[in-house]
């Protein structure tokens, strides 16, 4: 489980390095695993699938390019943990929620009070 | 009938308590014993709201539910459905079925909008983040502080760089601590009845009420897991972050009271009270499960006869 999603991080990382696409035995040679060009096919459909790739066809193979910025799946992997409400409560068991100012700064002054003690 | 009616909805009482149960402080120091009363309070109140259905439903059938609930599967057994129900039994019977129906479609639904979240944030995470292995911790490259955990099989604890670059190591090992809490403990699992509840009720105080004390609860239980909770303390307040300006600020209901709690480490947990409220979250599941089960239990012919065969007596 850990090794596919190495792959999936490292065949993303090739992707966002090569703006201007890549087909996928040449981004298996690049990889530094050294994977089966099959292997690298199968993570590019289902990277493809999630809206996370795209694809066009050039001659006889197809060329792979990122569908979304590294900064925007970065956004959207924060963005589930600081929302507050909707469906996506259930994906992720965050350390601590958003505050008022009011609320942070009295515990702050909680934090100091016992720290001065 | 009657006390066997009264029995099934006095299950649903306790609900009234949910907003004093929320606000006491007992439950801060003793999270385990509380998240039992409140399981126990829900479960209770669904089974309540159930067997009363199934009671009213039976009544005509037999002054005694066990016997009123015999003639009724008999009946169905020898296929001859509904009769002797008229249309309010019906109504009732109605009630009882779309109860169950309901809160399961909608603990179904959670599960799969859960399951089907978490995919996509474990593959978010993965493409995203650094795997450091040697703490098995995801990081984000972001100067936001964040740090959660993506619960279930496969499940990855995340931090953000912010939050790794604003807590010193002591609060750092607090925070993977809580978090592989949450983690190992399935907490998620424990959190889904009410997330559910809540969809399905959404109009029912009670279940916004328990959705809320839980995960709030869930907290605390995974902060007990902390060796030591100062420097957990110090991490919740430095991550605790401000809502932004104009925004509506739904605070995170339960950072004042974890933070309190953490602080005042002198008032533990005091055995007497956990075994109180253990005994109480019995008691409440006590009466519906009684209702329920007495049908299995009491037979109103020899105890050697098979419960569909056997012949009522009529008359007693």
């Amino acid at each position: 489980m850990a090794r596919l999603g190495t792959l999936e991080r490292s065949i993303m990382d090739a992707l966002w390095e090569h703006p201007d696409g890549v087909f996928a035995h040449d981004l298996a040679a690049k990889l530094p695993s050294q994977p089966a060009t099959t292997t690298v096919l199968t993570v590019l459909v289902r990277l493809t699938h999630k809206g996370l790739v795209s694809r066009e066809r050039v001659g006889r193979a197809h060329l792979y390019r990122a569908a979304v910025e590294k900064d925007a799946v970065v956004a959207e992997a924060m963005r589930a943990a600081l929302d507050e409400a909707g469906d996506l409560e259930g994906a992720v068991q965050r350390f601590v929620g958003t505050v008022s100012p009011e609320v942070a700064a009295a515990l702050r002054e909680a934090l100091d009070a016992r720290d001065s003690r | 009938m009657t006390p066997w009616l009264l029995s099934a909805l006095v299950a649903l009482l306790p609900m009234s308590v949910a907003a004093r149960l929320a606000r006491a402080e007992w439950t801060w120091r003793h999270p385990k014993a509380a998240l039992a009363l409140w399981q126990a309070i829900a479960l209770s109140a669904g089974l309540g709201a159930i067997t009363a259905g199934l009671v009213a439903a039976v009544a005509p059938l037999d002054a005694v539910f066990p016997h009123g609930m015999h003639t009724f599967v008999r009946q169905l057994a020898w296929g001859h459905g509904l009769h002797g129900l008229g249309w309010l039994e019906f109504a009732a019977l109605a009630w009882s079925a779309g109860v169950l129906v309901w809160l399961v479609a909608h603990t179904v639904r959670a599960a799969v909008v859960a399951l089907t979240e978490r995919r996509r944030q474990r593959l978010l995470v993965d493409v995203a983040a650094e795997h450091l292995p040697d703490f098995d911790v995801y990081v984000l490259p972001s100067a936001r502080r964040l740090a959660y955990c993506v619960p279930g099989a496969g499940g990855r604890v995340v931090l953000s760089q912010g939050a790794i670059d604003s807590l010193s190591a002591a609060e750092l090992q607090a925070v993977l601590k809580h978090e592989r809490a949450h983690a190992r403990g399935r907490h998620d699992l424990v959190l889904l009845p009410f997330v559910a509840l809540a969809k399905a009720f959404a109009w029912l105080p009670f279940a916004r009420t328990a959705r809320q004390a839980v995960a709030v609860l869930l907290e605390m239980i995974a902060d007990d897991h902390a060796r030591d909770p100062i420097p957990l303390a110090h991490a919740l307040v430095a991550m605790a972050a401000p809502a932004p300006a104009g925004g509506l600020g739904v605070a995170d209901a339960g950072v004042v009271e974890r933070v309190r709690r953490l602080l005042a480490r002198g008032r533990q947990a005091v055995w007497w009270v956990s075994v109180l409220v253990y005994s109480s979250a019995l008691l409440v599941l006590s009466g519906p499960v009684a209702v329920l089960v007495a049908p299995w239990l009491v037979w109103d012919c020899h105890p050697s006869a098979d419960l569909l065969t056997c012949v009522p007596d009529s008359g007693t």
